[in-house]
């Protein structure tokens, strides 16, 4: 809604500079939730991005290929990761390529030629923007709320399942492998334990049919933290919503509801 | 003349059916539908060759009356017409709409037209002014009339504005009129009052002078001059409307002389042609005279103008080819191109109408028709058409910049049933000269525009496209209302089979037709509860598809209809959840934290009835995310079942991206909550929004996932014009 003629005589004058300064004073600012940021990818990289976090490709996903958003503050440049993260790091990087890792301490004992070190400087983030999505973590108190993500994992009898957890932070890594300097995006995740057998979880299912069910139960513990707690950002599947859900009416006991929320991605 | 008792005869007319009528209205209403034929597509006339034993019988009963006759030539003519009736395609249909601009300021009749007719007969060749036509004595001539204009149904046409359209020229003659431009662009930016802009451009002028007198002695002093040097302000054809009967007339004329009277006859055919007779003018006292003013405007923006300073921008022939680089494929749904109706639209010739070739000049849109109150303390509600451009890519389709306004319709008050049709004429003209392409002369070359989606709330969408009440029956299928109980509902599923099925096109256009046939209100009332249609000046659109481009919103039906009409008047007015219920569930949402940019639910559920003042997004969000966390230990089990189908349903639906699969799920889903809530509550519970949604799968099959179709990025547009219109940055609506 607005006026025509204005703009067509707008249009008309773009080529007048002081117009085109004084225009600049009133533009709307872009907002965080527009859609506009796909201008900048073609169809085919959404597209490809879209088949990564529904887990439709066969490659290894290492967290080095592009997506459409960037890293957002809070940040912390060049932090050194704790032993424990960095063992992990080593560990993902040795399951994503078929090539050898080795921390700096392993190095030292080992002194192989093949093996690549890996260096434990990340550059830590406190949320991410994929698409129109903003995903938070712990390290972002204010969006905390954002930090409860669902993710596709291949378990061992090759069936697909979502599983929550929260993501504590992420960061950018990079490596040099093969001669070539890489950044590959992760997040380091907590996820959350299962409700103890299938009926609790799918408690709110109908006609006792798993998929009728919208939201899960899960109990309100993390497992340990192991290989798996590091994911590339791509594979982030959606956002879900969490809430106190009480079951049993004598001996109460309260999970932690999985509420989905839709992604927000479109082609 | 008019006291003489005639003989009766049977007529087999769409609006009369078999009944007995005189032998005269008989046969005007032959030759009428024979003209409608001509101009409807595919109008198959109900004429005695339809039914040949009966017309043998008439003409035995009255013997060798001279009328007898009469009929018999119709009927060669008749046949003559449907041999071109119903080879002809789209093509020969715009031999009939095209000139219609010209054709309606002469009345004779033009000779494209001389196929239409049976060229040995006489009497037909001669061109016969309606109005001149005394219809109560000439009995011949009156079934003669030819033209278009002359039917003797109710007109809705706009008056001819004899002013040529021409672009406004862009150059200013004024060197520094960047400035007032920005002046203006500030304006609409922050939506201020023509007062506040009148006084920063004095402000301006006075600053401008004091710096350089000389070079600046020409700038406005006023916002009258300066939207006066930019000629901004006259973009829009304004009708004067009659405020009864709702036609348009031109303002010269109707300001012209005193106390103009609305001439619009709604029932021509009738003997006594009663007009309107509402005065269309107010005497406004000025200071030094008394002027006239109509009382009511229609504003009807230029579309030409719009689609050209579209053009005008660098970036959107660009944006308008965007569509083509996507090859969405094993039965995804991302977007209104992956619908059956974009791949599909037929172009006049059968070929395609959306192709990568014509992505910049073929242009689909989707139009929103919807009322609103733009002031707060005054019962005041107009309506606004919108149009969205479909070639655009979706991030920036539903921009403000990108929207097109087809027309705003004058209040106060929501425009009754097919009154409509009088405000659509000239969309409708507009749009038929659109489709055959126009130069645009930013484009540099013809533009041509399809209306391909109607997205409207129930009401609207029933006036816009002719149908009768929701309650009554639906519009995509053949399910007709029980009356069983003092309630209509769209109960008993057992029979699907039956009933959902597409409603046939032709069978709709025919009946729209015969709808215009009728002579009385009375008989019109009869017509649409028999034939469930209304004629809507949307039929004259050759391609337009009043059943399957009608889409069903599923905002309004998911959440403001079904989600909300579950809770409210399933489970609280029928005591399945109490008042402590309520209690207990906002006790219970208050500890849900959900993301900011989803948007909360009100804290307040339990206040009032429940739920007061839920918008249809706070609806959606407590469907998707609170309602079964909330109320799943709250509700016994059929209820249960109904919540966690429907939840599902809906969460289904509402991705961004759906297929095949999803849909059938979903749409598996929403029977089983209809199947449920009338094996529970009773087939009286069965409401027409329950009923609606069932076709929602269906509308997502032709024009992809909700995200495309829906009303949520429309109703935001009726916000940002209520404000405009509350600080009268608008000079279009004069409100009375």
């Amino acid at each position: 809604m607005q006026n025509w003629r204005l703009d067509a005589l707008v249009s008309a004058q773009l080529n007048d500079i002081k117009l085109i300064e004084a225009l600049k004073l009133i533009q709307p600012r872009a907002t965080s939730g527009s859609l506009a940021d796909y201008d900048n990818f073609k169809f085919a990289e959404l597209y490809q991005f879209r088949k990564i976090f529904f887990q439709e490709v066969d490659d290894t996903i290492v967290g080095s290929e592009p997506f459409p958003g960037e890293m957002l503050t809070p940040s912390n440049v060049r932090v050194a990761l704790p032993d424990n993260i960095y063992q992990i790091l080593t560990d993902y990087y040795n399951n994503a390529y078929e090539l050898q890792f080795v921390t700096i301490a392993e190095s030292i004992s080992t002194s192989s030629r093949d093996s690549i070190v890996v260096p434990n400087m990340v550059d830590q983030f406190g949320r991410v923007r994929i698409s129109t999505e903003v995903f938070g973590s712990v390290m972002a108190p204010r969006y905390l709320k954002n930090a409860n993500v669902l993710a596709k994992f291949i378990q061992n009898n090759e069936a697909t399942d979502l599983f929550p957890g929260q993501v504590q932070y992420y960061f950018e890594h990079t490596i040099r492998i093969s001669g070539e300097l890489k950044t590959h995006r992760l997040a380091f995740i907590k996820w959350y334990k299962p409700a103890p057998n299938q009926k609790t979880r799918f408690y709110t299912s109908i006609d006792s049919n798993e998929k009728s069910s919208n939201i899960e139960l899960w109990q309100n513990e993390f497992y340990d933290i192991e290989r798996d707690c590091l994911i590339p950002i791509h594979y982030l599947y959606s956002r879900f919503v969490s809430s106190k859900f009480v079951v049993g009416g004598r001996k109460p006991i309260s999970y932690k509801a999985v509420i989905p929320i839709n992604r927000q991605f479109h082609l | 003349m008019s006291t003489k008792i005639r003989n009766k005869v049977q007529c087999d007319c769409k609006a009369c059916n078999g009944k007995n009528v005189e032998e005269r209205t008989r046969k005007r209403h032959i030759e009428l539908e024979r003209r409608l034929a001509s101009s409807v597509s595919g109008f198959i006339p109900f004429l005695p060759e339809n039914n040949r034993d009966k017309p043998a019988r008439t003409a035995l009963e009255i013997g060798n009356s001279p009328i007898a006759e009469g009929s018999s030539n119709s009927k060669k003519k008749a046949e003559q017409e449907e041999s071109t009736s119903f080879d002809s395609n789209y093509e020969s249909d715009f031999a009939v709409f095209v000139p219609q601009k010209r054709r309606r300021q002469d009345q004779f009749r033009e000779p494209e037209f001389n196929h239409y007719e049976n060229p040995g007969d006489d009497e037909s060749n001669k061109p016969i002014d309606e109005y001149e036509c005394d219809r109560d004595i000439s009995s011949e001539d009156d079934s003669m009339v030819l033209s278009d204009d002359e039917i003797p149904v109710e007109q809705f046409t706009a008056p001819d504005n004899d002013s040529e359209f021409k672009y406004p020229d862009t150059n200013v003659n004024f060197a520094d009129s960047w400035i007032l431009m920005w002046i203006f662009k500030y304006q609409t930016r922050f939506r201020l009052s023509d007062v506040a802009i009148d006084s920063l451009i004095k402000f301006f002028q006075q600053v401008l002078t004091d710096a350089d007198q000389r070079r600046f002695k020409d700038f406005p002093s006023s916002l009258y001059t300066a939207s006066n040097l930019l000629q901004i302000g006259n973009q829009s054809k304004t009708y004067a409307v009659c405020p009864s009967c709702n036609t348009l007339y031109n303002i010269t004329d109707v300001v012209a002389e005193e106390g103009f009277k609305c001439s619009h006859v709604e029932f021509p055919m009738k003997s006594k042609r009663k007009s309107c007779g509402t005065e269309l003018t107010v005497q406004v006292p000025l200071a030094n005279e008394i002027k006239r003013r109509p009382k009511l405007l229609f504003p009807l923006p230029n579309l030409r103008l719009q689609i050209n300073s579209l053009y005008q921008r660098s970036e959107f022939k660009q944006q308008l080819r965007k569509w083509t680089n996507r090859h969405v494929d094993n039965g995804m749904l991302a977007d209104i191109y992956d619908g059956e109706i974009w791949k599909n639209f037929p172009d006049t010739s059968d070929v395609p109408y959306f192709t990568p070739e014509t992505a910049d000049s073929h242009l689909g849109i989707m139009i929103n028709l919807d009322w609103f109150q733009p002031f707060e303390s005054s019962v005041y509600s107009c309506g606004a058409i919108y149009g969205v451009i479909c070639n655009l890519p979706r991030e920036v389709r539903f921009k403000k910049k990108n929207i097109l306004t087809l027309g705003l319709l004058p209040g106060p008050k929501e425009v009754e049933k097919h009154k409509i049709n009088h405000y659509l004429a000239p969309i409708v003209d507009e749009l038929l000269e659109f489709w055959n392409g126009i130069e645009i002369p930013a484009a540099g070359k013809n533009i041509r525009l399809a209306l391909i989606c109607c997205s409207n709330d129930i009401p609207a969408a029933r006036k816009l496209c002719g149908h009768i009440s929701a309650s009554a029956s639906c519009h995509r299928c053949y399910k007709r209302a029980n009356s069983n109980g003092n309630k209509l509902n769209f109960g008993g599923f057992d029979d699907m089979n039956e009933w959902f099925v597409d409603r046939d096109l032709e069978e709709h256009r025919q009946n729209a037709v015969g709808w215009r046939l009728c002579s009385s209100e009375d008989e019109r009332r009869r017509y649409v509860s028999s034939n469930l249609v209304r004629w809507t000046e949307l039929l004259r659109l050759p391609y337009f598809n009043p059943i399957r481009h009608l889409v069903v919103d599923p905002m309004h039906c998911l959440f403001l209809g079904i989600a909300h009409w579950i809770i409210k008047k399933l489970w609280i007015d029928g005591n399945k959840i109490t008042k402590h219920d309520l209690e207990k569930m906002e006790q219970r949402a208050k500890t849900i934290q959900i993301p900011a940019d989803l948007g909360r639910v009100p804290n307040k559920i339990a206040t009032g009835e429940g739920f007061s003042r839920f918008t249809a997004d706070q609806w959606k969000t407590f469907i998707l995310i609170y309602a079964i966390p909330l109320m799943w230990d709250l509700l016994a089990e059929p209820d249960r079942k109904i919540l966690g189908n429907f939840v599902r349903a809906c969460s289904l639906l509402v991705c961004r991206i759906i297929d095949y699969n999803i849909l059938n799920e979903a749409h598996e889903r929403l029977l089983k909550v209809a199947t449920l809530i009338e094996e529970n509550y009773g087939p009286e519970r069965i409401t027409p929004n329950l009923h609606l949604c069932l076709h929602i799968a269906d509308c997502c099959r032709d024009y992809g996932p909700l995200y495309s179709f829906w009303c949520f990025s429309f109703e935001r547009m009726n916000g940002i014009l209520g404000r405009l219109l509350l600080c009268r940055l608008f000079n279009y609506l004069s409100l009375y």
